[in-house]
């Protein structure tokens, strides 16, 4: 007994202590964010940790806001959110699979040009970004500026990118023995692709598919020069900042919305944690 | 598809939009092309990525390098053919050498156009139209008391209440070779006389009243030999002058060395940092006998799941300066985003609270891939754990994640959220007159030459800033893939 005791303070203690501590400031911010929410007089700058009567309020203030808009752009945020995962998934997915199954004319400047073009961050090309939108939107006005369509098929545009080589990785891990079985069976192209190959990195694209959505919740700045602050199509990020930015005092329903948001989240993040981890790392790990 | 292509290619040549109806048609061609032929299977799985890649990342990035050599920027935004229009329209001024006109405004019979009739110093009445003046004889018109017109044949008059007050900015008659009557009120018309001509072929503004003559010079102007300048501009192809302007022009360049210095030690500094806080918390968790290790790695997933946009902004609330947790918490009262260098120190901190626990993520896979013969082979051969750390889990991890750090490295080399929502910049820099911060990256302070400038937007210096910082990052980045490479073989 004294010996267990000996090797917990020896071995265990000082693992507990760095990893506490580290815990606590991990969860610093997003244990003061549900605070403020929930604190009655909820504000972020009534600098308490703990709040001191709980109440809604500041939900029931986030709600009324010009007519319950934090529900619409919770809407906008979430369906624009799903198709620019979706598309990415399906244009970046079988992007990977040509390039790493057919050894084409051009494969290699291509992955070289998309690897390039990654590094030229999106965020730089802002001003020409609209003057190419809004050049569109002049001849197709359904797909110009202040568009939800526009707006996804201009992150689109993000499809290929270093995921795509990561994803290249993963599948060129597959043996291609079951694409040889299956095309001496004399199947289609497209049949091993959606019957053999996708299926097999289905964990890994429903990673990836989950990050390209919280990637599409996440985004602010594009999102804002594109869609503006206008109530009917814009998304959370951009509505909670405008909200923010009007009323600055109003911290406690700010944050109310920011929990809406970040836990669930969170929540998902806890509950798929290790095939996060797998597929975060892959195809670009290398074992 | 094809439907939709041509309609596309159709929309774009309705607006005389050239590049794009071209570019569409030969998208269409192309994919008419390859998922028609048999032999290219590869090319129907990636041309939908290439063609968007093109269109929304290929065609700006270019655009922007070509923006970078033009002088776009406010006062500089139009084509050469419409600033000089513009400055033409802008050249007209009232000509107080002739009287105003008394003015009435009619409707001609069975008609809703509205028309002037101006009335001259000597009762002389005339119908205003595009074509001139035209008189009208006396036999045709009446006058009542007050010098108003009250019948008018062929026309009828309206009343003060009939006329629309948006309609009479659109009223114009022409007067002379260079000018026009215009009303400017509901009672008065006056004549407004062009100042300036432009001569087509010389290429060459004349003012008409001096004979002042107005070339085109390199940057974008119209300038007289005595140094007068008609504004607005136009763009111009200036060439590497905005480049050449970081270089030599110590408003920017002042700055410019001290934002490029901070925006790499800033990618360096917070990833190694998070890097080290990360693969220090999966070695200290990597241990049999430690049973909590789950516990803490689900704390350790909270930052990383936590959408980033918005916790920047908790972070700022916890950090004011009068009201913020932060000062409360540990009884001080610091302005943290206030001085430059505490602020720096924030903005590496939040940082890395951001990107550490995907570096926990990151280094568990690539140490638990390690595998465990290695370990025990070195244990038993009497290595140290010290020893195992350095010569196996450290060159082997880095190694297996070394492509991810790489990405990491651009991703924080542009990490424009943190500092925008956080610190925009600022503290400003008082030893210098533009507009760039302390914690300022190169891509914030591009966001702020373009669009924080107000009067002095300047797009095409702010395109080549961008250039600038992607040149930096394309170099590092490939540079230490070349490296990772080295490594693998």
């Amino acid at each position: 007994m004294h010996k267990k005791i000996k090797f917990w303070t020896l071995h265990i203690l000082w693992r507990h202590i760095i990893c506490g501590f580290f815990a606590l400031f991990a969860i610093f911010p997003v244990f003061f964010m549900a605070t403020a929410a929930l604190d009655k007089y909820g504000q972020l700058s009534t600098s308490r940790i703990f709040p001191s009567s709980l109440s809604f309020d500041n939900f029931t203030r986030l709600f009324e806001y010009e007519d319950g808009a934090f529900f619409i752009w919770m809407r906008n945020a979430i369906s624009i959110s799903i198709a620019i995962a979706l598309l990415n998934l399906f244009v970046g997915t079988s992007a990977a699979y040509a390039i790493s199954r057919y050894k084409f004319y051009g494969r290699r400047n291509l992955l070289m040009i998309v690897v390039l073009l990654g590094m030229f961050p999106t965020l730089l090309s802002l001003t020409t970004l609209y003057l190419t939108l809004s050049s569109i939107g002049d001849a197709i006005p359904a797909i110009g500026i202040g568009t939800r369509l526009g707006l996804i098929l201009l992150f689109t545009g993000g499809a290929l990118s270093v995921g795509t080589w990561f994803l290249k990785n993963y599948i060129d891990s597959i043996p291609t023995e079951l694409d040889d079985a299956a095309k001496m069976d004399g199947a289609h192209h497209f049949y091993i692709f959606a019957r053999i190959v996708v299926p097999l990195c289905a964990p890994v694209l429903a990673i990836q598919t989950l990050f390209g959505f919280l990637g599409g919740l996440n985004e602010y700045l594009i999102t804002s020069i594109i869609l503006g602050t206008e109530r009917n199509v814009t998304t959370v990020a951009v509505g909670m900042q405008s909200f923010l930015a009007q009323n600055a005092q109003n911290w406690g329903a700010f944050a109310a919305g920011a929990s809406i948001i970040t836990f669930p989240v969170i929540g998902l993040f806890i509950y798929l944690q290790k095939h996060i981890a797998a597929g975060l790392t892959a195809g670009a790990v290398n074992s | 598809m094809n439907f939709s292509g041509i309609f596309a290619a159709g929309a774009f040549a309705g607006q005389r939009n050239w590049a794009f109806t071209f570019a569409t048609t030969v998208s269409l061609v192309v994919l008419n092309y390859i998922y028609l032929i048999k032999r290219i299977v590869a090319w129907k799985y990636v041309i939908p990525g290439v063609l968007f890649l093109l269109l929304f990342h290929a065609y700006p990035a270019l655009l922007s390098g070509y923006v970078s050599m033009t002088n776009h920027s406010n006062g500089h935004m139009l084509p050469k053919s419409d600033a000089i229009q513009v400055i033409l329209d802008n050249s007209f001024i009232t000509d107080k050498s002739i009287p105003p006109f008394k003015m009435q405004i009619a409707k001609k019979a069975k008609s809703d156009i509205s028309i002037m009739v101006l009335i001259g110093a000597d009762k002389e009445v005339f119908v205003g139209s595009e074509l001139g003046l035209r008189s009208v004889p006396s036999s045709n018109y009446t006058f009542d008391k007050s010098g108003l017109l009250i019948r008018l044949q062929g026309y009828r008059i309206l009343s003060k209440s009939e006329i629309e007050f948006e309609s009479l900015d659109s009223l114009s008659a022409k007067y002379g070779e260079n000018s026009f009557v215009k009303p400017i009120d509901l009672d008065y018309a006056e004549v407004y006389g062009r100042t300036l001509t432009y001569d087509e072929a010389a290429g060459a503004i004349t003012e008409i009243k001096t004979g002042k003559i107005f070339h085109p010079n390199k940057t974008g102007n119209m300038v007289s030999s005595d140094g007068t300048v008609l504004t607005p501009g136009w763009q111009e192809f200036i060439g590497f002058s905005n480049y050449l302007t970081f270089f030599k022009d110590p408003r920017y360049s002042k700055p410019l060395v001290r934002v490029i210095s901070w925006t790499v030690a800033n990618a360096v500094i917070s990833l190694l940092l998070s890097f080290f806080l990360g693969f220090f918390l999966t070695l200290v968790m990597n241990f049999e006998k430690f049973r909590a290790k789950r516990f803490y790695q689900t704390f350790f997933i909270i930052p990383f799941a936590a959408p980033f946009t918005l916790m920047i902004l908790v972070w700022k609330g916890l950090l004011q300066e009068k009201s913020g947790l932060v000062n409360a918490l540990f009884g001080t009262s610091i302005d943290w985003l206030g001085d430059p260098w505490i602020a720096r120190g924030i903005v590496l901190l939040v940082e890395v609270w951001a990107s550490f626990p995907y570096m926990v993520l990151i280094t568990t896979a690539a140490i638990s891939s390690i595998s465990k013969e290695i370990i025990q082979a070195a244990e038993i051969d009497g290595a140290s754990s010290r020893q195992i750390f350095k010569f196996i889990q450290l060159p082997l991890t880095l190694k297996s994640i070394a492509p991810i750090l790489v990405t990491s490295f651009s991703g924080a080399f542009s990490g424009f959220a943190i500092i925008y929502l956080l610190t925009q910049g600022g503290p400003t820099f008082s030893d210098t007159s533009g507009v760039a911060g302390a914690t300022d990256i190169l891509i914030s302070y591009t966001y702020k030459l373009a669009f924080y400038g107000g009067e002095s937007n300047n797009y095409g210096l702010a395109s080549a800033a961008s250039i600038i910082n992607f040149m930096f990052i394309a170099i590092i980045s490939v540079s230490a893939f070349k490296q990772a490479k080295q490594l693998d073989n």
